[in-house]
């Protein structure tokens, strides 16, 4: 019934998705305008049919209706409900479903509150968008249905991919949806100004579309990049999943739109490339979609080699041929003044700018299907790797930073060098403080000096542009700073917008070069209780545990991890076994100067392998995003020039743009707190275990044979501290050896003591009694003494040299041999 | 494929179809009646000569004011006229 119910949904939205394009159509071509609104409302209809659609399969996913292909493969019983949610776009069905609603969800948005500008331009949009949709709908219905049957309902699912157990999976996918199906909309938009020959008003039509999507897109992308660096092992620059560039490309595109529009609106120029990035944001969006669908790229995003690509593919042609061709045919709108301010000047910086970014997103394009083109031709696999995208990219995005730090100086041609001149210094001084603050840190190399200081350039531009217009307005108005911040930003979003975004990008490039250009890698085996130097840190090893969960088995080493030898922190990297697959989940302790991350990558019952890099600046990646996507958000929110309305109108739309604002910001903090959030396999403990060679805690302990002792009785002498418990079995096992050794060294002044973690004398008595034990004993009355010594578990034993340093540690039970070893040698000397 | 998904599509089908007509449902034939009765109206008026008035009844849809002071135009919700002064409420 569910299924049945389901598939009819689906066919029906494609029913009435293709009625409503026609039915615009019609009303273009007969000027009818019922026609148009029974074609809007055919838009209305397959929305909610969607969302019905989705809200079923929503349901088969929390009622376990296994009977349902997709639900079996991609659900279980013991998921978390979270997760059961997020399995709605795990699989292809699922993500094509959701992409459907999206796409004519914002077709909706689009004819619900038209501005002018949009209004001559929605009936031909409405056609394309509603096309584009009903491809999808198409594609899910007939190719990949979501509802599909299984003849046999299994008892339970196979369970969610344990890769995307995650909450990443939560909030990444739907935002880079999100972004992708906005970029339809520019692109509706803009050849519906062609047709109709408005080519100058698609722009500030589309504006915030594009900006919209631009950020969705940047989102994702973004919180991509978290989730790998939280869990997939930091597979590094351009290591990371080649789908990821599918994603980057239109991301760049759109971003040389959003340049290339401000340009048209301005002196009408840059039409044709408008145009030609709308449709290459838009088809890069469909190629990132056949990629993840054709098997071309192998990816941990791929769902499998299918028949899909191929539709995709011709979609795409058609897509290509019949957008160009609009653009040829129409050629003759095109001609604008072409005016060329010469390459020096704001219009010439846009321009280098855009074939920046359009000669990026061909590097990108060709790095990420090289592999596959040299195979079809050569059979040999040439892997676009690492070196060939830093070789190929690296200097493109160093001018890309130079443009930025020069651009925003430059105005019309002739006053170029002048300004240069005049507003220069800023530039100069951040390129000079950030280089040279970068080199006191110890980040030398001339690559990357030259990258931080035109960072640092492009940074002191954007802060003095900012800087300079708020302190003119605020001597010309005679506002207060603040004030006058708030009010030239909300005049101008655009403008601070992309300055703020220019400065978030800067940031990234530090956080970029530092990671990329500064990273230590290193792999270590240790056994427990062993300790390992990497650079400042020192990894000691504590002990592995093992866990059985409901569906997996965990397994996480302790490792306390010390810096300049002081205790930071103690990691808990992990590996999760599930019964397809095995997910290593790394501990991240981050800083502002490096992050220490830790990789569990293989265990025996003696040893274990750790993979430990340490990654420079990486906090700077994470803010610079964050301040990225800021100035993003800043330039999207409509200004309050643009807007005129009457008053109760106006104060309605303040209080739903508030509204919204605050479900966007809770769910960005949301998606912050899960990500960025504590946790991540590092929590600190007060105190950590003193490493050998630094100084004893110091104690002071109520012996159970009357007295008291405390580290500074123990001058002079050697020391053995042993931390044990009666409940303890590896305590029982490792005792009479310490008794004996205590019987054989106690003529030679070493000093034996028990310290037993537990409060109830009576029962220490018993056991001292059971075992023999003659050497001192004491009780941890509130666990003080342990706690100084960073005790984590019984037994451990310390043992301390007679000038009161701690010369060796047990994490652990202690051997006879070991033992004796250590007291020789430091009785030895 | 059960009956009771048959139906449920059935209805969701209707349901949709009713709507998509929806635009088409006020005739056609009451837009043009309505379009020959003012086409009508203004042919009279023509020949009763009163087209001089034809601006008057569009003034008299939106209402305007006029200063008795000084007769200069002034917007409905005014209290003071922006020509002389004269307080109008």
């Amino acid at each position: 019934m569910l299924s049945e119910v389901g598939t009819i949904t689906i066919g029906l939205a494609l029913a009435v998705c293709l009625y409503a394009s026609l039915a615009v159509f019609l009303s273009i071509r007969r000027s009818d305008p019922r026609w148009l609104q029974s074609g809007w409302n055919g838009i209305y209809a397959t929305t909610a049919i969607l969302g019905f659609g989705l809200l079923l399969l929503l349901f088969a996913f929390l009622t376990n209706r296994f009977e349902i292909q997709y639900v079996a493969q991609h659900s279980s019983r013991a998921l978390p409900v979270y997760l059961k949610v997020s399995a709605l776009w795990a699989g292809q069905e699922g993500s094509l479903l959701l992409w459907s609603f999206l796409q004519i969800l914002f077709a909706l948005l689009l004819i619900a509150r038209p501005s002018v500008r949009t209004r001559p331009l929605l009936p031909w949009a409405t056609v394309i968008l509603g096309c584009v949709a009903a491809f999808f709908i198409g594609v899910t219905l007939f190719l990949s249905n979501p509802f599909a049957r299984l003849d046999h309902a299994p008892f339970d699912g196979q369970g969610l991919n344990p890769l995307l157990r995650h909450p990443g999976m939560i909030f990444h996918p739907p935002s880079l949806y999100l972004g992708y199906v906005g970029l339809a909309v520019p692109f509706a938009l803009a050849m519906a100004a062609l047709i109709t020959g408005r080519v100058d008003e698609w722009t500030r039509a589309a504006r915030r579309w594009t900006l919209a999507a631009w950020l969705f897109l940047g989102l994702g992308l973004f919180l991509g990049a978290r989730w790998a660096y939280d869990v997939l092992g930091w597979g590094g620059y351009w290591g990371w999943d080649p789908v990821e560039n599918a994603g980057l490309m239109p991301w760049f595109t759109a971003t040389a739109l959003l340049h290339g529009a401000v340009v048209q609106e301005e002196r009408k120029g840059f039409r044709t490339w408008n145009l030609v990035l709308v449709i290459l944001s838009f088809v890069l969006v469909l190629f990132g979609t056949f990629t993840t669908r054709s098997g071309l790229i192998q990816s941990v995003h791929a769902f499998g080699r299918s028949a899909l690509g191929y539709y995709f593919l011709a979609f795409i042609g058609l897509v290509l041929v019949g957008s160009f061709a609009l653009v040829f045919r129409y050629r003759s709108f095109l001609r604008g003044n072409s005016s060329s301010e010469g390459l020096l000047s704001r219009e010439g910086a846009f321009l280098i700018a855009l074939v920046l970014f359009v000669t990026l997103t061909v590097s990108v394009f060709v790095g990420s299907t090289l592999p596959t083109i040299t195979d079809v031709l050569s059979h040999r696999r040439f892997e676009a790797g690492p070196e060939w995208f830093d070789r190929v990219t690296g200097p493109q995005f160093g001018l890309m930073v130079l443009v930025l730090a020069l651009c925003p100086l430059l105005g019309r041609s002739a006053q170029a060098l002048r300004r240069l001149r005049s507003r220069g210094w800023p530039a100069l001084v951040g390129g000079v403080v950030v280089a040279g603050s970068a080199a006191l840190a110890g980040f030398t190399g001339w690559t990357s000096l030259v990258g931080f200081a035109l960072a640092g350039m492009a940074g002191g531009t954007a802060v003095a542009e900012i800087a300079w217009d708020v302190v003119g307005r605020s001597r010309r108005k005679e506002e207060p700073f603040l004030q006058a911040l708030q009010r030239q930003v909300s005049r101008h979003r655009r403008r601070y917008g992309g300055y703020l975004v220019h400065f978030g990008l800067v940031l990234l490039v530090i956080g970029i070069i530092g990671t990329r250009v500064h990273a230590l890698e290193t792999e270590v085996v240790l056994s427990p209780g062993e300790e390992a130097q990497i650079g400042r840190y020192t990894l000691v090893f504590e002990d592995l545990r093992q866990e059985q969960a409901t569906d997996h088995v965990r397994t996480e080493a302790r490792i306390a991890a010390y810096r300049d030898r002081e205790y930071l922190t103690t990691l808990t990297p992990r590996i999760d076994a599930y019964a397809q697959q095995t997910v290593g989940v790394p501990a991240l302790r981050p800083g502002w100067r490096e992050d220490l991350y830790v990789v569990l990558a293989a265990y025996s019952p003696t040893e274990i392998t750790l993979k430990v890099f340490i990654n420079p600046l990486a906090t700077f990646l994470w803010l610079g995003g964050l301040i990225l996507l800021a100035g993003g958000a800043v330039a999207v929110w409509p200004s309050a020039e643009e807007v005129r309305l009457p008053v109760a109108e106006a104060r309605r739309r303040k209080v739903r743009n508030t509204v919204a604002a605050v479900v966007v910001l809770a769910l960005l903090i949301a998606a912050g707190a899960a990500m960025w959030g504590p946790g991540h396999g590092a929590s600190a403990r007060l105190v950590g275990r003193p490493l050998p060679g630094q100084p004893a805690p110091d104690f002071t302990l109520t012996l159970l044979d009357g007295g008291t002792i405390s580290l500074a009785d123990l001058e002079g002498r050697v020391a053995v501290l042993n931390f044990w418990a009666t409940w303890c079995p590896s305590c029982e096992e490792e005792l009479p050896a310490i008794q004996s050794i205590w019987e054989e060294y106690q003529g030679r002044g070493v000093v034996f003591l028990g310290v037993a973690l537990q409060e109830d004398e009576a029962i220490v008595r018993g056991a001292a009694d059971q075992y023999g034990l003659t050497y001192l004993l004491a009780l941890d009355i509130g666990e003080q003494v342990s706690t100084a010594y960073g005790v984590t578990g019984v037994p451990e034993t310390f043992v301390i040299d007679p000038e009161g340093n701690v010369a060796f540690v047990h994490i652990g039970p202690v051997t006879a041999e070991e033992l004796i070893e250590e007291l020789e040698s430091l009785l030895g000397q | 494929m059960g009956i009771g998904s048959i139906l449920v599509g059935v209805a969701l089908a209707l349901l949709v179809g009713a709507y998509l007509a929806r635009p088409f449902r006020q005739p056609e034939a009451e837009f043009d009646r309505a379009i020959e009765h003012w086409v009508a109206q203004a042919r009279a008026a023509l020949q009763a000569g009163e087209v001089a008035a034809a601006p008057a009844a569009t003034a008299a849809e939106e209402p305007v004011n006029f200063c008795p002071q000084c007769g200069r135009r002034v917007g409905t919700d005014d209290r003071f006229c922006a020509g002389c002064g004269r307080p109008l409420r």
